[in-house]
């Protein structure tokens, strides 16, 4: 049953300002990956070839859009990998510790389209239009039941702007979880509706950002809510900077 | 422990200089300088003519001490930042040949350093600190044809307080793969490594967990690419 916070929530979000609402539980556990939000438009890329850092952009086709939704205590405008110790410590147990919602390689020119896109994470394998991690947390008073593992997410666009730094975008996020075989009959399930409006962030940033984030959120996803804390230890993937490979 | 964490210019060890021609980049793996010989593999095998390792990085601690009696958050602290500074390593592939007046060469194609060198010298610069102003169209990339070569200017490895010196220049040239305004230029500078007991120096580089950044400490002779 949607609660009034969150019916306010969608019906104050403005169409073009920098928003977001949410919408639904899973039957009684709750979920709530925000207020932080970070999106970028990846349409560059750095390339190792022969040892050498070759900046391209992306064609087209090739573009993504990546999007970070949590509820972490984080800002998405400091480089997290190189912040002291203690600090990018400190994120990398609070995107741990906190819902958040991961979704990456979403192609740009369907989002831009107005495609509806949609993805599946069935049996621990994903599939369809783009990757995604949902990590929940395990949130004070939570019944402890086993939560539905098949997992549905459709992204459908609202509106996206591109400009030469930065942009903006706008569309609705659905998630239904559903049992799966082998899981009890009172195995939680549900849909939750997130609706975001935003501007774009810096993309060599944010990229880097997600690099701390995605290992986290997979790992959450992966473990579950009972076990998400112990994704408070996991290393960011390498990127490509001027000089390399940079771990 | 005398020396712990600390910015550069405070507590040092050894000692190293270097210049830049590199645009916007200095090169300061000036903290502390050591060298030692790898004399026994981890499985305690020794080795009639060992390879010599010498270590420069940003960060200052002490290399003759125990890192291991450093709270967790210090150790963590001194890992975390040596990561995100300048570092380098050269390991000289037998002892014998370090001597006064000796010339070692290495190429590497950005990251992969070509066999057959007579010294392995392995180039950790700082990870570039980004911002919201960061831009793919404002990065220029160094260079990928990197040529490092030491001179040994003093070496006193049998003495009381041993140590070796040297000159080094790290050369940064274009290849057709990069990019047409990638940097070229150079590092030029020296160092003095007084050398620390084996056990101690590798014992601290695995603490300072830096496999990936300059791969030490060595693992077993017939397991590492040689130079």
């Amino acid at each position: 049953m949607r609660s009034l916070t969150t019916a306010l929530l969608l019906a104050q979000l403005p169409v073009l300002g920098c928003g977001f609402g949410v919408e639904g539980d899973f039957d009684g556990f709750p979920f709530h990956p925000g207020p932080t939000m970070m999106a970028v438009a990846d349409r560059n890329a750095l390339l190792m070839q022969n040892g050498a850092v070759v900046p391209v952009r992306r064609a087209d086709g090739d573009q993504r859009l990546h999007m970070l939704f949590t509820a972490a205590p984080v800002d998405g405008a400091v480089h997290w990998s190189g912040a002291r110790a203690d600090e990018l410590s400190e994120i990398v147990r609070a995107l741990a510790t906190h819902d958040g919602l991961l979704l990456r390689d979403i192609p740009l020119a369907r989002f831009a389209r107005g495609d509806a896109l949609e993805a599946v994470l069935e049996e621990g394998q994903s599939s369809g239009d783009f990757t995604f991690a949902v990590g929940m947390a395990w949130p004070d008073g939570a019944v402890a039941r086993a939560i539905g593992s098949r997992v549905r997410l459709t992204v459908v666009p609202r509106a996206l702007e591109l400009s030469v730094r930065g942009g903006s975008l706008a569309g609705d996020i659905t998630i239904v979880r559903d049992r799966e075989a082998g899981q009890d009959t009172d195995t939680a399930t549900g849909r939750f509706t997130l609706r975001f409006s935003a501007a774009l962030d810096p993309e060599r940033l944010t990229e880097a950002n997600l690099a701390v984030a995605a290992p986290v959120l997979l790992c959450m996803q992966a473990a579950g809510p009972g076990l998400a804390a112990m994704c408070a230890h996991e290393e960011p993937e390498p990127i490509i900077d001027e000089t390399g490979v940079t771990r | 422990m005398a020396c712990v964490l600390a910015l550069a210019g405070a507590c040092r060890f050894g000692d190293a200089r270097f210049e830049s021609t590199l645009d916007g980049r200095a090169f300061e793996p000036t903290g502390t300088v050591f060298g030692y010989t790898d004399a026994r593999d981890g499985a305690l095998d020794e080795d009639d003519n060992p390879r010599v390792v010498v270590a420069l990085t940003w960060v200052v601690f002490d290399p003759r001490s125990d890192l291991d009696a450093l709270d967790g958050r210090s150790l963590a602290d001194l890992t975390h930042e040596l990561a995100l500074r300048d570092a380098l390593a050269l390991v000289f592939d037998r002892l014998s040949d370090v001597q006064d007046g000796a010339e070692f060469t290495s190429v590497a194609l950005g990251q992969e350093e070509q066999v057959g060198g007579t010294v392995s010298a392995r180039l950790h610069l700082a990870p570039e600190p980004l911002d919201a102003q960061s831009t793919y169209a404002d990065l220029v990339p160094l260079a990928s044809r990197r040529t490092t070569r030491v001179t040994i200017t003093d070496e006193t490895l049998g003495g009381d307080n041993p140590s070796i010196s040297g000159d080094v220049v790290i050369n940064f040239e274009r290849q057709e793969r990069d990019a047409g305004n990638a940097h070229e230029g150079e590092l030029r500078g020296s160092f003095v490594a007084p050398i620390v007991e084996e056990r101690v120096a590798e014992h601290n580089l695995a603490l300072l967990d830096v496999e990936d950044a300059l791969g030490l400490p060595l693992g077993p002779r017939a397991l590492e690419d040689a130079p």
